[in-house]
């Protein structure tokens, strides 16, 4: 059965569509990623399937429930993050943690549930003590505390460190490997390739591309890059004509190709034959940031 | 979990907040006993005109404040910060009921009353010699219950209009600080003009100093007054009904 299935939604706020009839489909236990910028229709999406907004138009069911209105049986399965949310400055983790364990029928051990965001040593510390990064991975065990099947984190670490934001993620990947089903939406590329089985790219309120991160349709939008220095005594009008664009300068030499394997095949030949060295050669595949601005740009033409 | 007991633990969990946080603890709690204390030596000795001693109607006049900053000032303004940052957002998101997060910030708010009225009253009396017969324990405390159980009515009721958490105390403040000096919460006029009376005798803040006030007066409690509570009960409860918030306002 699919966690989630939404087909045709859309909401309009005033005069604005803001999400402009979208279709997605989570399987159980898959990690999915709506990537996407702000204001792309991400927040609004994710809050008409905890049932915080109602929606004008489309199907949704989460878990097998319509979640407008928020009914009980869904709120026993579902873990939230929220994009903003303060804990409770005064109380002390542990404390925390065991009033959320009282919400539910079926609550994980709470020293579990600390091992899951690696917060154990911190049980006994005040809130107000933990830094942010620290506090978000409590956030995140109070949204597991449950045992949820499903799990949405909102832009789970916008705004953190590096360090901090590797050890979100580690948190997050503790969370896959519990098989929970994750919703995860965020801004930030390579969040969306680090930890998601798929990734849905949301622009302008419709979902433009919708695949694995390594497959993602739209990967033909975005080049490949081929570097390398030029050999001594040699300009850019000297080499070979590849498909894709050249740009030489400061004698580093750059190609961005859409067919990588005919361009290093030409270029290698080439270098072969007049017994030349492509020193600093690199061949850097597209990233998703390349396949994302590529897909925003297009989509915003529209 | 039963409700009953996951309300019994929100209160739990609601006073551990409530002490550790020094302002509210200050401002709520120890202001009013400062206040008694402060008043008390500045007026003791000083009788009103018929005779009663100025402390016996200082003293239930600070509980009624005090009483009244706990259960309509404190708990609006608390509802209005946990919404803005989240928290109420989040607490809906899970199964725990919302009548039982309510009851469990009313809960707390009614325990730190009780505490307030037993602090205030005993620091009259051993300061200030103001005397409660024993028979009237009872009816000063059915009093502060239902003033109190009316003012967090209101208070739930006010949390709806705040739309911002920055703005909280100066709202809640600027509806019960002055109508408690026209009411004579904490001096009671001995000249006041008839229309005054009559208007300030519409509003549950006076009705509550004065119905304090009778079981140290000996006086019975007035039956007028109770009603006029429970009727602002009633109307605070079905205003927050309608109106209480779990989410921010848009932007």
């Amino acid at each position: 059965m699919s966690a989630i299935v939404v087909e045709g939604l859309r909401k309009q706020y005033g005069d604005h569509e803001a999400v402009r009839g979208i279709d997605l489909e989570v399987a159980d236990g898959q990690v999915v990623c709506l990537l996407g910028p702000n204001g792309a229709g991400k927040t609004t999406t994710v809050e008409i399937l905890e049932g915080y907004r109602n929606r004008t138009a489309g199907t949704v069911r989460v878990l097998g429930f319509d979640p407008a209105g928020q009914p009980l049986a869904l709120r026993q399965r579902i873990g939230i993050v929220l994009q903003e949310c303060a804990l409770p400055a005064d109380l002390r983790v542990a404390e925390l943690l065991d009033a959320y364990r009282d919400y539910y029928p079926h609550p994980r051990p709470r020293d579990e549930l600390l091992d899951i965001v690696e917060l154990r040593g911190e049980s006994a510390a005040p809130i107000k003590a933990l830094s942010g990064g620290q506090q978000r991975r409590l956030d995140l065990a109070l949204a597991l505390t449950g045992d949820p099947d499903l799990v949405f984190l909102d832009e789970p670490t916008t705004g953190f460190d590096p360090a901090a934001r590797r050890r979100c993620w580690a948190a997050i990947r503790n969370l896959a490997a519990l098989d929970k089903t994750v919703l995860l939406t965020t801004h930030y590329m390579d969040e969306a390739q680090e930890l998601a089985d798929r990734v849905a790219v949301l622009v302008d309120g419709l979902i433009v591309a919708d695949d694995a991160p390594h497959r993602l349709a739209g990967r033909h939008l975005a080049p490949t890059h081929v570097s390398f220095h030029l050999p001594e005594g040699r300009s850019g009008d000297d080499l070979p004509a590849v498909p894709g664009e050249i740009a030489a300068e400061g004698g580093k030499v750059m190609i961005a190709t859409r067919e990588p394997d005919v361009a290093l095949y030409t270029l290698l030949a080439w270098a072969r034959r007049r017994h030349l060295d492509l020193s600093g050669l690199a061949v850097a595949p597209p990233t998703l940031e390349d396949i994302y601005l590529a897909l925003a740009g297009s989509g915003a033409t529209r | 979990m039963t409700a009953v007991a996951l309300t019994g633990r929100r209160v739990r969990l609601e006073q551990k907040a409530f002490w550790r946080n020094p302002e509210a603890a200050f401002f709520t709690f120890i202001l009013p006993v400062v206040l008694v204390v402060v008043e008390g030596f500045m007026n003791h000795g000083d009788h009103l005109r018929d005779g009663t001693r100025t402390v016996v109607m200082l003293v239930p006049g600070i509980l009624a404040f005090g009483l009244i900053a706990t259960n309509y000032g404190n708990l609006a303004a608390t509802i209005a910060i946990l919404r803005d940052q989240g928290v109420l957002k989040r607490i809906r998101a899970t199964p725990l009921p919302p009548w039982v997060f309510l009851a469990g910030q009313i809960g707390s708010s009614l325990l730190v009353s009780l505490l307030m009225t037993i602090v205030v009253v005993t620091t009259g009396t051993l300061l200030f010699g103001v005397h409660l017969p024993p028979a009237r324990v009872p009816a000063l405390l059915a009093v502060v219950a239902v003033g109190s159980a009316c003012f967090c009515a209101l208070g739930l009721a006010l949390s709806g209009f705040i739309r911002h958490a920055q703005s909280a105390g100066a709202i809640t403040n600027a509806s019960y600080i002055p109508l408690s000096l026209v009411s004579g919460v904490f001096f009671p006029f001995q000249h006041r003009p008839g229309w005054l009376l009559r208007a300030t005798g519409l509003f549950p803040v006076g009705r509550l100093a004065d119905a304090l006030r009778a079981p140290f007066l000996g006086k019975s409690v007035s039956a007028t007054g109770l009603l006029l509570m429970g009727a602002w009960a009633v109307l605070g409860a079905a205003v927050a009904a309608r109106c209480f918030r779990w989410t921010k306002a848009a932007a």
